[in-house]
């Protein structure tokens, strides 16, 4: 793996890792299981990349796309609490229709931000070159949602957000209203999902309406590893394990990419990708029994 | 914890091996399309067989990797990263999103794109004739400026031709766009006729009678669904209608032009060949691939009143009826 | 004061299973009084708890707290005043969460919640010396997981969160149900000893005649939707289970309780 692929593979995962976040929101803190992500991602991507050929500034366009992520998570919670329409059902009509609209909001299906500037390119000129630019500026940008990410889940909003996904009749007998923090975990959750995409299209330059696929099955894998390399209770590492997770599910994908020197095929990268990522699950548990075998013996 | 210490361990071993340093006589070049599909694998084999033609042979003076996105911009983007990394001679991208990730990766490493309908829209050429950069390639647009000679090769006397397409396509847009460049060209003029759903192409076809020569079909899915209503019209009113497909032929339009995949391959092969031997992406002007396959349908001419030449139906790959 | 007037409350209206749970239920209880529920399965006893608390809406009736009409109010709204401990240990708290962090959702009832941080300094020293009243060593156990706990201590503190925010009344839900017989006197004698140092009003439903005549000031007796039994003061000083069946029994027009209607402890 070069250099450049490499760090390549960490600014992916930086970038993903803002989706691992949302969705460890969704799933993890309101036990929300949420698709809404594979659209709100190329949502992100397209308001960003067509507000930009628009001549819109890129940082209040990358707002805008956190916002219009926001609204669709919010069309998601509506579905499921104002009309009880079960959450993965939900979710899946939210996503499905945003493919639609993101089409119409780009109306096409690529918009390309190569030569326009971006949220990166005043920090071009710095010397620094491209390849280590790129995930630096992305890991400011995470380490900023993660840091305000931590502040949010332990204020007492939060809290009651976190006690909502945990025990829901519990909560409401302290006086939680559950469905206010369901609209606004969601709005949250799919905003970081949107700034995700946003950045995406800022890095690589461009906005693809299928560029959401899969997202969430990325952004699951990514919290799950995290959880397994990093098992720590207190909140802040929970969301440092999500960023760790999506880096290590990208350099993964790296090193699939590499595979074709042990004679697999390009065809095979998904396998090996997935080979990896259980690798990574599996090692912890036999570590675990390792460890309980060696205190057997020494008593 | 530990786990993620071996695997960055491993990651950043990987990192510091730099890759092996090929001898001068052997080049490398690394193609990536962001889906396994017939379209662009035969692509992808089309610029190998040209590569072979122009004297790189795989395995000798030659080293080919192939990575596919699997559907996957995300992948795609750490398939342009690694390749940037690896520093080929040529990157070859196969389709919009894969040109896009390679072109974002790099200022450097030549890059020659191929199945990319819309270069300038896709920014990955600043212009099609100084693409400048480290950029080149080839579009898959329809090969509109060869359908022009095609219909001027058959009517002579044609100085307006028709098009109907809906403006709601944003394909149609471009290619009624690239028609006009190349009908003023030829000193022809064009005459639009607009049809926003398929119900409306019959009323676009007649609007165009005794105002066009002939009728121009771009790859336009409101006009193409509703074709039997145009031909309908060029028959009654002896008006003829050509389109840019060739599978609209065989439905009763009178000739068209295309190319397969593995042509257009072989046409960027020949590029990425050109660069090879040391030519500059920014030197090599981006062209649309050239339509090679010829088919033409002699019944429907019949009935539009006008008969194909004896030297266009000599050269037609496929005459339908036949 | 709590005010329940001509309370009926139908589950499944329109549908085979129909059930009439609560038919015109009046009950007035002055603050600071102890109540005792008692009455058979299906009698109607958590459904008097789950309208007091909001979880369940009735048909028709009122609902009055301190003189507030809150019979239309949603659980989160009435928790202001509504302070609640479950049969189950495991829904009145939140096991994926600690000690600490339950006490602060506990603490913030009836506020409304900002982004200032939940867990100070200040409040982990309070919630330190709140928690040591229960004498059960998890004073040193504040950010373990609830769900470490054993069902005896989450309900011990299931019942100290009740009391960290102010509340009008203090529903009980058999919350000694699950609990082995010592461990349900613990957590009786801690339920007496809050409601009488915090001089609260409360309503603990039991199935045990014994709990029902030894806790509280006032027993109120369900039966089939109805309150059949109402005893306070001298007359309930002097009851004993068996008084107590037979007054039942004597209620119902001389139909004869079996064993199994209701749990004589």
């Amino acid at each position: 793996m070069s250099e450049i692929a490499f760090f390549g593979a960490v600014e992916i995962g930086l970038v993903y890792a803002l989706v691992a976040l949302g969705v460890f929101l969704s799933f993890r803190v309101l036990d929300f299981p949420d698709l809404t992500v594979d659209g709100s991602f190329p949502l992100g991507a397209a308001v960003a990349a067509t507000l930009i050929v628009a001549g819109s500034d890129p940082w209040l366009a990358s707002a805008l796309a956190i916002v219009a992520g926001a609204c669709a998570g919010l069309v998601t919670a509506t579905l499921n609490v104002r009309f009880r329409i079960l959450h993965l059902l939900a979710s899946i009509l939210t996503m499905i229709a945003l493919f639609s609209i993101n089409l119409r909001v780009m109306g096409r299906p690529n918009v390309a931000i190569i030569m326009q500037d971006t949220m990166l390119t005043p920090f071009y000129g710095l010397g620094l070159p491209d390849h280590l630019l790129r995930p630096l500026f992305v890991l400011v940008v995470v380490a900023v949602v993660v840091a305000l990410l931590a502040w949010f889940l332990t204020s007492e909003f939060g809290l009651a957000m976190r006690a909502t996904g945990v025990n829901a009749r519990m909560a409401r007998a302290q006086g939680i209203n559950t469905n206010l923090h369901i609209y606004v975990g969601m709005a949250l959750s799919n905003g970081l999902v949107a700034l995700a995409g946003a950045l995406f299209a800022q890095t690589n330059g461009f906005a693809d309406v299928t560029s959401g696929i899969g997202t969430i099955v990325v952004g699951l894998a990514a919290v799950i590893v995290g959880e397994t390399v990093l098992p720590l209770r207190a909140l802040a590492w929970a969301l440092i394990a999500c960023v760790i997770g999506s880096i290590l599910y990208r350099l993964a994908v790296q090193l699939a990419l590499t595979a074709d020197v042990i004679g697999l095929q390009a065809s095979d990268l998904n396998l090996v990708t997935a080979a990896l990522v259980a690798v990574a699950l599996i090692l912890p548990q036999l570590r675990l029994r390792a460890g309980k075998a060696a205190a057997r013996g020494g008593k | 914890m530990r786990i993620s210490r071996i695997v960055l361990a491993a990651a950043l071993g990987g990192a510091l091996a730099t890759p092996a340093l090929a001898d001068d006589r052997m080049k490398t070049v690394a193609i990536t399309a962001i889906v396994e599909h017939p379209a662009l694998d035969a692509t992808r084999d089309g610029v190998i067989a040209a590569l072979k033609e122009a004297g790189f042979t795989p395995g000798e003076t030659l080293t080919v990797n192939y990575q596919s996105a699997q559907g996957n911009p995300a992948t795609a983007a750490q398939i342009a990263r690694k390749f940037v990394g690896e520093r080929p001679n040529v990157i070859v991208p196969i389709s919009t999103p894969s040109a896009q990730a390679v072109v974002a990766a790099t200022r450097d490493v030549p890059v020659v794109f191929t199945a990319v309908t819309d270069p300038v829209g896709a920014q990955l050429v600043r212009s099609m004739e100084q693409p400048g950069g480290n950029v080149t390639g080839l579009s898959d647009m329809a090969p509109v400026g060869d359908h022009v000679a095609l219909i001027t090769e058959i009517l002579p006397n044609a100085r307006r031709i028709g098009v109907v397409y809906n403006p709601g396509e944003p394909n149609s847009v471009t290619m009624v766009k690239v028609l006009k460049d190349e009908a003023t060209a030829r000193g022809l003029t064009v005459v639009e006729a607009t049809a926003t759903k398929s119900a409306d192409v019959q009323a676009a076809g007649r609007s165009l009678v005794g105002k066009a020569d002939a009728v121009y079909v771009p790859l336009d899915n409101t006009v193409v669904s509703a074709l039997e209503a145009l031909i309908q019209v060029g028959a009654q009113a002896d008006l003829p209608i050509f389109s840019a497909d060739t599978d609209s032929v065989e439905r009763g339009t009178a000739a068209s032009m295309g190319f397969d995949y593995f042509e257009l391959g072989k046409q960027t092969g020949a590029v990425v060949a050109r660069v090879l031997k040391g030519e500059k992406p920014a030197d090599i002007p981006v062209r649309v691939a050239s339509g090679t396959n010829l088919v033409v349908n002699p019944a429907a001419a019949e009935s539009m009143g006008f008969a194909i030449p004896d030297s266009v139906l000599g050269r037609a790959t496929k005459v339908v009826g036949k | 004061m709590i005010e329940v007037s001509d309370l009926h409350v139908v589950f499944g209206r329109g549908t085979a299973l129909e059930k009439h749970a609560l038919r015109g239920v009046d009950l007035a209880i002055p603050e600071g009084q102890f109540v005792t529920v008692i009455g058979s399965n299906g009698a109607g006893k958590s459904t008097i708890l789950a309208a007091l608390a909001g979880d369940v809406l009735p048909e028709s009736g009122r609902v009055a707290i301190d003189g507030l009409d809150v019979t239309r109010w949603p659980t989160p709204r009435r928790a202001a005043y509504v302070a609640r401990v479950f049969q189950d240990p495991l829904a009145g708290s939140c096991a994926t969460l600690s000690i600490e962090e339950n006490m602060a959702l506990a603490a913030a009832r009836g506020r409304r919640r900002g982004l200032g941080r939940a867990l100070g300094h200040d409040r982990r020293d309070a919630f330190r010396d709140r928690i040591a009243e229960l004498g059960l060593g998890l004073e040193n156990r504040l950010g373990d997981r609830m769900g470490l706990l054993s069902g005896g201590q989450r309900q011990a503190v299931s019942l100290l969160m009740a009391t960290l925010a102010g509340c009008k009344i203090l529903l009980l839900d058999e919350h000694t149900a699950a609990l082995d017989p010592a461990t349900a006197d613990f957590v009786l004698d801690l339920t007496r000893r809050f409601v009488a140092d915090k001089r609260l009003t409360a309503l603990m439903v039991t199935h045990s005649m014994r709990q029902a005549l030894d806790y509280g000031d006032r027993t109120v007796m369900l039966h089939e939707g109805r309150i059949v039994l109402d005893v306070a003061g001298e007359e309930r000083a002097g009851l004993d289970v068996p008084h107590l069946l037979a007054l039942f029994a004597r209620q119902r027009g001389g139909v004869e309780l079996s064993d199994d209607d209701l749990l004589i402890g």
